[in-house]
């Protein structure tokens, strides 16, 4: 066991549902579900896919719960979990290739906890943010799996080179140029809407080479 | 139509832990990629998993969480179980000729196989066999 771990919060729980505490299981189900299905979702696309695999990432948590050594930060455990998961999942790309503006937000339910404000008084600029979205989501879907599982795990999980490291079980170097790649395929994707909606990135950015 | 956005701190800037430079493009994209909403997961899931911890306490266990040994002691105690049953209700002859006969649930079971002198007299209902005969030759 590695102690440097054990003031984690959740790695305090995940021992304790290791020695059969199902609260302690029920308190890292509210912990991280909605960061499990998050993460799903934005990697298949799909809601109610991103949920049945979040599911399967607890009950992979459940089974390994009797053997489990924390070696890691509690996050970068489950979300190898949700990596592995995402990498062996590959039926759903086929899924993936039908998206489309059908599985826009408003069949998703109701969203809360908006990463950005994003001002939508006006309902111009409003559907032009639905829109957005749906380029975003397409160009991350357009990644290949493991480009899509990195910029995933940097972009809204937070994970730090290392942790993805871990996570893929890849090199440092290997995570920065699957990350490199990833970052060139989206700009290359989404470069109209960085330009329209933050020309001034791009006008730095050129200024700069 | 900039500035639609609040800026958020870059998690790709300066701070990078591998000490990338600093990349307003970068920056640019990955504020355009906070447009995503979060979502939050439906009671139903949140419900069906804390329940599916409950399960594996449960008397009914799904087969695939029993361990190897438990799974083989099971599948023991069941082959025990039928070939008790099979030998509590069976009858053995042997047939004028010298043949074993093994005869349960209404089945005959030749296990040597008749020989041409045998003979079998069958008494059977449509259900089953009731009375069985060999007569020699």
């Amino acid at each position: 066991m590695q102690d440097k771990y054990l003031d984690d919060k959740d790695v305090q729980l995940m021992l304790r549902v290791r020695d059969g505490d199902d609260g302690a299981f029920a308190a890292l189900v509210d912990r991280h579900a909605s960061m499990l299905v998050n993460f799903m979702y934005r990697y298949v696309g799909c809601r109610s896919t991103g949920e049945d695999l979040a599911q399967d990432v607890f009950m992979r948590v459940i089974k390994a719960a009797p053997n489990y050594e924390p070696k890691a930060r509690f996050k970068t455990w489950i979300l190898t979990i949700a990596t592995n998961i995402c990498l062996n999942r590959k039926r759903w790309e086929k899924h993936r290739n039908h998206l489309s503006l059908s599985q826009s937000d408003d069949d998703m339910g109701p969203r809360s906890n908006n990463e950005i404000d994003v001002r939508v008084e006006e309902p111009e600029v409003a559907m032009e943010v639905e829109e957005l979205k749906e380029r975003v989501r397409e160009a991350i879907a357009d990644l290949p799996e493991k480009q899509r599982v990195a910029i995933l795990l940097r972009r809204y999980e937070g994970l730090s080179y290392a942790e993805i490291a871990t996570s893929l079980e890849l090199s440092l170097m290997a995570v920065k140029s699957l990350l490199n790649r990833a970052k060139d395929g989206l700009k290359d994707r989404l470069s109209h809407d960085i330009e329209a909606w933050y020309p001034q990135g791009m006008a730095v950015d050129r200024g700069t080479e | 139509m900039n500035n639609k956005f609040d800026q958020q701190q870059s998690r790709f800037g300066p701070d990078d832990d591998m000490g990338s430079k600093f990349d307003p493009e970068d920056e640019a994209l990955w504020q355009l990629m906070g447009v995503l909403d979060d979502v939050e997961p439906s009671s139903a899931l949140l419900t069906k998993v804390k329940n599916g911890a409950g399960a594996k306490a449960s008397p009914v266990l799904p087969f695939y969480r029993l361990g190897w040994v438990q799974a083989a002691a099971a599948v023991l105690l069941v082959a025990l179980t039928i070939a008790f049953w099979r030998s509590a209700d069976q009858n053995r002859g042997t047939t004028p000729a010298g043949n074993d006969v093994v005869e349960y649930q209404g089945v005959m079971e030749l296990l040597g196989g008749l020989s041409d002198a045998d003979v079998l007299v069958l008494e059977a209902n449509e259900t089953e066999i009731v009375q069985a005969d060999w007569f020699g030759g």
